[in-house]
């Protein structure tokens, strides 16, 4: 059975929608910008590739968005574009399921809740902790979709998206439902920013842990993906979703499909990003695109975006210039180059050795 | 939804403030026995006004265990997926030799809940720069796949209260797919700080032992614990010399689509998941020999909930074990599924804790108030959530 890609709504430091990420992808750079944060060293600006969700109030009235967080709306708006690109906006699905993926989930609103929890007398806001439950999100897109199927939240750090296509597949498959919305979000927090200064902005290199990357390489991200997945027959432009897989290339080989192109999900925060050499044969042509993004764990899914717009427009876009030295024996893409017939494995290698892949080909 | 295969349960863990195995809770159940008290783990405010069920004892196995430097969520998610496997009479090579998954439920135990993180940021600490080993050390269904060598699907379910009930379910449909040869499902939390505070301040939290579906609710207590599901293949089936414990029949989930912390009035969203869950199961309402319900001691579970058993199943008897166990938030729907298996083995079910005043407004729906005898081999275990999901299985044992 066929799953099509029949709409995608992303939005990230690279701009707002698909003809925005497409446009990032012909230039090849997203429109960086920093974050200020207070460190042990004192002020600092750190590269960051933050998202806006300005045109959220195109899709929903602002009464509705009051208390809702950045979070939440960034996943309500990729939901929004999604559905508007899959020419389904203010259409009433016959049961649609909604799957929400996040590696970090609502970390400014959770940040802020460790906050009131170290006073001597907590008085938590119920606003605040009912926008903490991890299915919030979720939550609020059936809401204000108004639909009532099958609702999943998954938190896999790395693995989320991977985790979250596998499911929105089965529930096709089962037909359990007509169509998915299926997506992942992150945010940037403080926190997180932290972590960047540990390991690229310290003064004292002897503090950075940062494994030889540049700080230009590894610039914070925040955003969100998502898809309007369907098994209609009609075809899509976007493609087909051919497989999806979840394995440990540590309890066995790579089952890794022969004769695609790689998108590789490399995050330059994990050492693994340098075993995509060691377990792809050596001469698979690859490509990675986390210099339009940034560093976030569902990273993955702005990837399958891309690979959509390339069954789209027939044409695979020159990778990042970093990938070089994770690269090994792989065939780079350097610059744009037709896709042809070929499928496109968008594969990410997780802590612990897990793997995940999403294998897109023309419909 | 057409109707689909029975996914078989070879083995179960239960570890929870009834007992530390789910035979042993299942007795502490049956005596009647409830054990809140004030929360040890967690500073309060004022200082233990508010009942929990806390696993007082010491119970992982730490000889047992690689994985240890883990928060107790992990922990509890390990102690019941080691009882688990030793139910079934498997060992970690068997588990080797197969495409294992491990798909779990939780609220606490997930990457997002991270408190060391949070804190030693927030006070100024200088905490080392390794994000993944800090997220996953929270997370039980990383830290089961690496105890037990599972190279499988990976799958950390957040769907709140329902994330237990919806991981069993998700895991049999891997199974029936062909996906995974044996699936580790379940679902796990422990007591937290954020949930006690945060349920406080919605005003839906009882300052005395639960009281579900009585007229005098006040709200729920918390607890903790796990219950770990050990799903496998038909095939993998064969060389299981064991028994099952007893079958995933159908599972159905929806969302009501109305308030991010109110259940829909109307029930709708249950209605429709039991429904889905029926029709995956392939049974009639008749065949239900009885229905572990959700039943938190809220006003507005509790009173939904009951209308729609007795719409749907007005000849079956229902009940709540959150008056043993607290509400285990991304457990529960996990561990009222062990104890459904576990009664309709016993072809008994226990009285609903803190039940004695009927409502009025719920009645003629009530549940049992004593431990009663039951006929049938197939039952429901439900579950509702924050942010209106409903989670719903069918289980069943061997004719």
């Amino acid at each position: 059975m066929k799953i099509y890609i029949q709409g995608i709504g992303v939005l990230g430091g690279f701009g707002c929608g698909v003809a925005e990420l497409e446009s990032a992808l012909t230039r090849r750079e997203s429109p960086q910008g920093t974050v200020s944060m207070k460190t042990l060293e004192g002020n600092l600006n750190v590269p960051a590739l933050t998202a806006r969700t300005d045109r959220l109030s195109d899709f929903v009235d602002k009464s509705a968005l009051r208390r809702l967080d950045h979070y939440i709306r960034m996943a309500l708006l990729g939901s929004y574009l999604a559905l508007e690109d899959a020419g389904m906006r203010g259409l009433k699905e016959r049961r649609m399921g909604v799957i929400l993926a996040t590696g970090y989930g609502s970390t400014c609103n959770m940040m802020d809740i460790q906050q009131v929890l170290t006073n001597d007398a907590p008085a938590l806001s119920p606003t605040r902790f009912s926008n903490s439950v991890h299915n919030a999100a979720a939550t609020h897109i059936s809401i204000l979709l108004d639909e009532m199927g099958p609702s999943l939240s998954v938190n896999d750090y790395d693995m989320s998206m991977p985790s979250a296509f596998l499911s929105a597949c089965q529930w096709l498959r089962e037909k359990r439902v007509e169509s998915v919305l299926v997506g992942g979000v992150d945010e940037y927090c403080l926190a997180l920013g932290y972590n960047w200064y540990r390991r690229y902005g310290s003064g004292n290199p002897l503090k950075n842990d940062s494994a030889g990357l540049t700080p230009g390489h590894a610039a914070i991200g925040e955003g969100a993906c998502f898809f309007v997945l369907t098994r209609q027959e009609n075809a899509s432009p976007y493609g087909s979703v051919e497989a999806v897989r979840m394995e440990n290339y540590r309890r066995g080989r790579l089952n890794a499909a022969k004769d695609a192109v790689y998108f590789l999900s490399v995050d330059a925060y994990s050492e693994y990003d340098d075993l995509y050499a060691a377990v792809l044969p050596g001469d698979t042509r690859a490509a990675s695109y986390n210099h339009l993004y940034g560093i976030l764990p569902i990273g993955l899914g702005f990837d399958v975006a891309i690979a959509a717009l390339s069954h789209k427009t027939g044409k695979i876009y020159g990778s990042a210039e970093d990938l070089r030295r994770h690269s090994g024996r792989l065939s780079v893409i350097r610059r744009e180059e037709s896709l042809g017939n070929r499928s496109i494995c968008c594969l990410k290698l997780g802590v612990g050795g897990a793997s995940g892949w999403v294998e897109l080909s023309r419909s | 939804m057409h109707p689909v295969a029975p996914v078989t349960i070879a083995g179960i863990g239960c570890i929870c403030s009834a007992g530390l195995t789910l035979e042993k809770s299942m007795t502490s159940l049956y005596r009647g026995e409830r054990r809140p008290g004030s929360p040890d783990g967690f500073p309060t405010h004022p200082p233990g006004a508010y009942p929990v069920f806390e696993i007082r004892d010491e119970f992982f196995p730490a000889w047992r265990i690689t994985e240890k430097n883990v928060m107790r969520t992990c922990r509890l998610a390990l102690t019941a997926a080691l009882e688990a496997i030793d139910n079934a009479g498997l060992d970690r090579d068997f588990l080797k030799k197969k495409r294992v998954g491990v798909c779990i439920g939780t609220n606490v135990g997930s990457c997002v809940n991270n408190e060391a993180f949070y804190v030693s940021h927030r006070e100024g600490g200088d905490p080392l720069a390794a994000p993944a080993d800090r997220f996953l050390m929270s997370n039980p269904t990383r830290v089961i796949a690496a105890e037990f060598w599972a190279g499988g699907p990976l799958q950390t379910v957040v769907n709140a209260c329902s994330a237990g009930g919806d991981a069993i379910g998700l895991a049999a449909s891997w199974i029936r797919s062909g996906v995974c040869d044996v699936v580790i499902a379940g679902g796990t939390d422990e007591l937290y700080q954020v949930t006690y505070t945060g349920f406080k301040s919605l005003l839906i939290y009882d300052d005395s032992p639960c009281k579900p579906f009585d007229a005098n609710r006040k709200g729920l207590n918390l607890g903790e614990g796990a219950a770990i599901f050990l799903l496998v293949s038909e095939e993998t089936r064969k060389e299981v010399h064991k028994k099952p414990r007893g079958f995933v029949k159908g599972y159905g989930s929806t969302t009501d689509a109305y308030h991010p912390t109110k259940t829909r009035p109307d029930g709708l969203g249950l209605k429709m998941a039991i429904a889905e869950a029926m029709e995956a199961a392939g049974v009639a309402s008749a065949e239900i020999a009885f229905v572990n319900a959700h039943g938190t001691g809220t006003w507005d579970n509790d009173l939904i909930e009951s209308r729609v058993l007795h719409d749907m199943f007005p000849q079956a008897p229902f009940f709540s074990t959150k008056g043993y166990t607290g509400h285990t938030l991304g457990a529960s729907g996990a561990i009222e599924a062990a104890f459904t298996i576990a009664c309709l083995e016993e072809g008994r079910i226990p009285a609903s804790a803190g039940f004695t005043t009927p409502d009025p407004e719920l009645a003629p729906a009530c549940p049992v108030t004593e431990n009663c005898s039951i006929s049938g081999r197939i039952a429901l275990s439900q579950t509702l959530a924050f942010g209106g999901n409903n989670a719903v299985l069918v289980l069943g044992i061997e004719e």
